[in-house]
């Protein structure tokens, strides 16, 4: 399966990161192109800045054992896995994507959204 | 000093004047029983002992008076002080210097040499408190008679040893006295006054034996008396060796031929040590380790003879030396030697029928008959666990008790388990186990018990034995072979290596003309090699057996008729040993070991074989045994039968590791039968998942899916499936995976349209709990519709509770959760009718979290009582039945007893050396702790909790609550490093992150705060205050309690969150700094929005706090007016 993995470290502690990764509804704060999260009885609805009208269902699920948050697009079955680790001064931030084989031609642009949003996730945790 | 006489009667002194008369009959009875049994004693069974007929209030008042009018008869001759007790207990004070009779006759029975024995004795010369009357007295003087008849015959065995033959009869004859039913000294009367050259006068010994005991019980002398007699007319010299002579209780008497314990002054000083504070109600687990034969059972037995000369009761229980024998074996050995010690307790008592399951002696000795087992193994376990701890309390009640288990890096788990309980239950006991082990044997489970007791301090003495010093080896090696030359016995000793079972077999060796160097199978080679056939039969059957054999089951064996002379043979040659228990059994471990080792293969194979047959035909045959020895014998085909059967009665005394066993090893010898196999790997499964153990459970499954699929098999494929989501929904705790399992047994049932009512009921409401937890709760009524629409469901209570269940989870799932209490409750009273407590406590637990769900916690802790009246419905489940209640006593302020709740959980896990129940109760615990205000305590359960790995609470939140508490102490940088922990700890739904974020942003303010950062601190509790308004906002629903029962594997009160309470202390929080900062009108908002969100939610948790800043308000908009 395609996909790609990015890191980066960041200077404030981990527990800034933490808080925006397990709240849903900062997302937009930090997520390139995201414009609202959106909770409902069916879950979490992710809406874009370019579809604004179309909702994309998000699970957002979290693992005992690695301390993993996966963030799976429902409808595209993309699926982002962030992951935090102990680093000197602040702590690094990990992200993995992996893309069905369907939509294995957006790589490139998804790769690039992440990345942006990566370097927004940190500098969102330093400012705080 | 006080001195005191209680042989004769009364009579008490103080630095020689006489104490006046003590008024009233109970408070000179009273005095009697402090003296008798000196120190403190709970206030509570003293004066149900002495005022057992009226209430516990009354009896205690009369203790009270009494205590005073012996105080006041003391006061006189200065000795008022030697009362002592506080409000919980009174007794003789310790510390004070005393002389009592009766003690030190206890202090010189327990020394067992002649002239300690001599003068204790002389000291017992009257009865015991003969003036007194009262009944705790004669049963004193009962328990006196038979010590002192013990100590009499002891001292007639140390002047035999002496060669003073006229003071043995002498002092066997006084023994008599005190008790004319001690068949045991008639024997040992007949041999001494043979010895002495007296035949007429021993057989007239034994004529007065049989009259008496034809008189006082009707019954004839044992065989080993009348073999005596028949020898003494015949004339026969070996009759008279003391070797000869059998012992009168099994650990109490020395091995033949040995002279006093050796070389082991110091080892036994520490376990008599331990003996001495368990009798006096410190108890506790002592442990022996050393390699074979270097006298672990030689110890043991002679603190068991110490034990029971100073008026304990000691009995002993060996692991069998048969791997994969029945569960609990060295248990069951020593209860069946108990009961025959011990009075009967009341009827009323329903213990007994829980260890009528474990040995028949029970229902034989005591008339109580098997109780019904528990239909959930872990309840059996529980019950059995109980009664074990009821039976040592009953019986050490009535004398201290020292229970010797041998042997047990070769025990059964259960045992283990079994070992662990109890012994944590013996400090407050008067009774201690003491444990052997052998040296360098491996046993994991033996090694957690005994850690896990020593963690509570429970081992009170652990020695290792060595090897013996050459000149105590010498002693031994003089007399076992008294013939030997000195350079011979140098020889034996050099051979021994300070190892006093090789010592002795050494010397035999040489004494016969045999090289000791061959070692032990070498030794037994020339006596074996002796023996007549019916004596060698026996000793082959014996040492294939592994263990003990009744004297029933030799007689089966050799033949009644040829048993007598098979067994003296056997004794003659030093390898079997005939105890007084008539049990047939060897000198040692190692030496039936050489024999079974002598044995060729041929011969082995029949000797099981044999054992098979006969042990088969026995009442109440152990399974477990005869499937062993079959497979010894090579006959797997009914071997494998055996051990199914052996299984299911381990799983009914709730041994799940030792029916996995079983069951493991009869389905690897089904390989000819693949229906069978998969029969076996299915229980197997249905016994791991029992045991918790998920992984196995799946193996075994997957094994037994994979024989019925190659059968094509259908309808048992499905039924299979089906057996496999109550497992995941029920035993372990895994809806998802449970409901795929029901949707598959469902989809195969449907596939084949198969007939199979039963299989679809289960399948059907395996899937509505499941679709409830973890699917789609919709679709719970449809599916209960169909099952209840099964004519064959009718009448199945239990499944009918689950339906109840279902129903009821639906609903809180669906946010309705007023609707929800009645199917739960219907559920409880379904299953509690149906003999499921597990079941009507998850119902119960599911109840309340619909009550606090919806924010009546008074409710919830109204049916939470309710489920304290059930029958006990396993640890995990009580446990959760605790923690329900504290936090809903905690959320209505009521502290106190939200503690003593939480205590209670606490008491519970340690009773059953359950670490994560552990962990999870110190997590109850801390959280009710810090609600109450009480931070150095809450500060250690919360590290406490958070030291044992466990899905039981969540660990983020935990950190959370230890960084509040350590912020309450004053602890800053702990409590900010305990943050810095939270991103890298696990976390799952049932941790609910989305509130973990607002949580956590609160300490990250009240941090900064108490650092001097305002502002950053106002910044981060509006972020906590905006994610808790967030969450206020969404609409409630039952997520997080289906979250808290997937991932937890429990619903708890204390898993349901309230966004409005954390929205108001966060409010609260923010009020003050906000005066601080100036901004009055924020401050005033933010405390009546706070005061608003607890009238709303009748909660007082903060308002101290906005009491404080509304003064505060007041303050500083007084002084802006001025």
């Amino acid at each position: 399966m395609p996909g790609f993995e990015e890191r980066a470290l960041c200077r404030a502690p981990a527990e800034e990161v933490w808080k925006l990764l397990h709240d849903p509804a900062r997302y937009p704060e930090w997520w390139d192109g995201v414009e609202r999260m959106e909770a409902g009885a069916d879950g979490l609805t992710r809406y874009t800045e370019a579809y604004p009208d179309f909702a994309y269902p998000t699970h957002v699920a979290t693992h005992r054992r690695d301390g993993r948050v996966v963030i799976s697009c429902l409808l595209s079955d993309i699926v982002h896995e962030w992951s935090l680790e102990p680093a000197p001064q602040g702590c690094a931030v990990r992200i993995r994507v992996e893309i069905p084989e369907a939509e294995a031609a957006r790589l490139e642009s998804l790769q690039e959204n992440m990345s942006a949003s990566l370097v927004r996730l940190v500098a969102r945790a330093e400012a705080a | 000093m006080l001195r005191a006489r209680l042989f004769g009667g009364l009579w008490v002194e103080v630095d020689g004047t006489p104490l006046p008369p003590v008024p009233g009959l109970k408070p000179r009875s009273l005095l009697a029983y402090l003296l008798l049994h000196p120190g403190p004693h709970p206030r509570v069974q003293l004066a149900a002992r002495f005022w057992p007929d009226v209430l516990d209030t009354s009896a205690r008042a009369s203790l009270r008076v009494a205590l005073w009018t012996l105080r006041g008869a003391l006061e006189p001759i200065g000795a008022a002080a030697y009362i002592g007790g506080d409000r919980e207990s009174a007794g003789l004070a310790a510390g004070l210097p005393r002389q009592v009779d009766a003690e030190e006759f206890g202090m010189l029975v327990a020394r067992g040499d002649r002239q300690s024995l001599e003068r204790a004795v002389g000291l017992a010369s009257g009865p015991l408190l003969a003036d007194i009357t009262d009944d705790w007295a004669l049963a004193a003087q009962d328990e006196h008679r038979e010590r002192l008849a013990a100590a009499l015959e002891r001292l007639a065995e140390e002047c035999e040893r002496a060669g003073d033959l006229d003071a043995a009869v002498g002092w066997t004859r006084r023994a008599l006295e005190q008790d004319r039913l001690r068949e045991g000294a008639y024997r040992a009367l007949m041999r001494r006054l043979a010895l002495s050259g007296e035949r007429g006068l021993a057989l007239a010994a034994f004529r007065r034996c049989r009259a008496t005991l034809a008189a006082e019980l009707g019954v004839a002398p044992s065989a080993e008396t009348r073999a005596l007699a028949d020898s003494l007319r015949a004339g026969a010299a070996e009759a008279l060796a003391p070797a000869a002579a059998p012992r009168e209780a099994g650990p109490s008497a020395r091995p033949a031929g040995e002279p006093a314990l050796v070389g082991r002054e110091r080892e036994l000083g520490m376990l008599l040590a331990a003996w001495f504070a368990a009798r006096d109600g410190r108890g506790g687990v002592a442990l022996v380790t050393g390699e074979a034969g270097i006298g672990k059972s030689r110890l043991a037995a002679e603190l068991a003879a110490r034990a029971e000369a100073s008026g304990g009761v000691a009995v002993v229980g060996a692991a069998l030396e048969l791997d994969g024998g029945p569960p609990f074996a060295p248990w069951s050995e020593a209860l069946a030697q108990l009961v025959t010690r011990v009075a009967p307790p009341p009827p009323a008592a329903t213990w007994p029928g829980d260890l009528a399951r474990l040995s028949a002696a029970v229902e034989t000795r005591w008339g109580r008959a098997p109780g019904p087992a528990a239909l959930v193994p872990e309840l059996e376990r529980a019950r059995l666990f109980e009664a074990m701890v009821e039976l040592v309390a009953w019986s050490a009640a009535a004398a201290p008790l020292l229970l010797v288990l041998e042997d047990l890096h070769r025990a059964d788990p259960s045992s283990l388990a079994l070992l662990a309980y109890l012994g944590r239950r013996l400090p407050r006991l008067p009774a201690l186990v003491l444990a052997t082990r052998r040296e360098a044997a491996e046993s994991a489970e033996l090694d957690v018990a005994l850690d896990a007791l020593s963690r509570r301090s429970a081992v009170v003495a652990s020695l290792s034995l060595r090897s013996l010093a050459d000149a105590d080896v010498t002693r031994i090696v003089a007399a076992a072979a008294p013939q030997l030359a000195p350079a011979g016995a140098a020889r034996a000793v050099a051979a021994a290596d300070g190892n006093p079972l090789l010592a002795r077999e050494a010397a035999r060796a040489l004494a016969a003309g045999e090289d000791p160097a061959q070692g032990l199978r070498a030794s037994v080679r020339g006596p074996l090699g002796r023996l007549e056939p019916q004596a060698r039969l026996l000793v082959d059957l014996a040492a294939a057996a592994g263990r003990p054999l009744e004297g029933g089951e030799a007689a089966d064996l050799v033949g009644a008729e040829a048993l007598p002379a098979a067994l003296a043979g056997a004794v003659a040659a030093d390898l079997l040993d005939a105890a007084a228990d008539r049990r047939v059994r060897f000198v040692h471990a190692l030496v039936r070991e050489a024999c079974y080792g002598e044995l060729a293969p041929a011969r082995r194979a029949w000797a099981h074989a044999r054992l098979a047959e006969a042990l088969a035909q026995r009442p109440r045959r152990s399974a477990a045994e005869v499937g062993r020895h079959l497979r010894l014998a090579g006959q797997e085909a009914p071997a494998r039968r055996y051990l199914a059967a052996a299984a299911a009665d381990a799983r009914a005394l709730g041994a799940l590791d030792d029916a996995a066993a079983f069951l493991a090893e009869a389905a690897g010898l089904a390989d000819d039968d693949p229906a069978a196999a998969a029969e076996l790997w299915l229980r197997l499964a249905d016994v791991e998942a029992w045991r918790g153990q998920r992984a196995a459970m799946d193996e075994a499954f997957a094994r037994a899916r994979a024989l019925l699929e190659a059968g094509g098999d259908l309808q048992a494929l499905a039924g299979a499936h089906a057996a496999r989501g109550g497992w995941l929904h029920t035993v372990l705790c895994y809806p998802r995976e449970a409901l795929e399992a029901c949707r598959q047994a469902l989809a195969l049932l449907d596939a084949g349209r198969l007939d199979a009512p039963e299989v679809r009921a289960l399948a059907l409401v395996g899937r509505a709990w499941a679709e409830a937890i973890a699917g789609d709760a919709a679709a719970v009524e449809g599916l209960i519709a169909q099952a209840e629409a099964i004519p064959e469901s009718g009448g199945d209570a239990a499944l009918a509770a689950r339906c109840e269940l279902a129903r009821s989870a639906a609903l809180v799932r669906a946010g309705r959760f007023a609707e929800a209490e009645a199917p739960a409750e219907r559920s409880a009273g379904l299953a509690e009718g149906a003999g499921r407590p597990d079941i009507a406590h998850l119902a119960r637990d599911v109840a309340a979290s619909a009550a606090a769900c919806r924010g009546d916690f008074a409710r919830a802790l109204e049916i939470a009582d309710g489920g304290r009246r059930g029958a006990w419905a396993g640890l995990l489940l009580e446990a959760s039945g605790h923690a329900t209640r504290a936090h809903a006593l905690s959320r209505l302020g009521r502290h106190a007893e939200a503690i003593a709740e939480a205590e209670r959980e606490t008491l519970l896990a340690e009773r059953h050396g359950h670490a994560q129940g552990e962990a999870a109760a110190a997590f109850d615990i801390g959280c009710v702790l810090l609600a109450a205000g009480e931070v150095p305590r809450a500060v250690a359960r919360l590290q406490a909790a958070l030291a044992v790995e466990t899905r039981l609470f969540s660990r983020p939140l935990a950190r959370l609550r230890l960084a509040e508490a350590l912020l309450a102490s004053g602890a800053l940088e702990e409590a900010a490093a305990e943050l810095g922990q939270v991103p890298f700890e696990p976390i799952g739904p049932a941790d609910l992150p989305q509130t973990l974020v607002p949580r956590l942003a609160r300490l990250q303010g009240l941090i900064a705060a108490a650092r001097g950062e305002r502002e950053l601190a106002l910044r981060r509790l509006e972020e906590a205050e905006a994610g808790w308004r967030r969450l206020l906002a969404q609409a409630p629903s039952g997520d997080a309690f289906a979250a808290t029962v997937t991932d937890l594997g429990r619903p708890p009160v204390a898993g349901l969150v309230e966004p409005g309470l954390e929205l108001g202390w966060v409010l609260a929080d923010r009020a003050g700094l906000l005066i601080a900062a100036g901004r009055l009108g924020d401050a005033r908002t933010a405390v009546e929005e706070a005061a608003g969100l607890a009238d709303a939610l009748a909660y007082d948790g903060y308002r101290d706090r906005l009491a404080a800043s509304r003064r505060a308000l007041d303050e500083e908009i007084q002084h802006a007016g001025l």
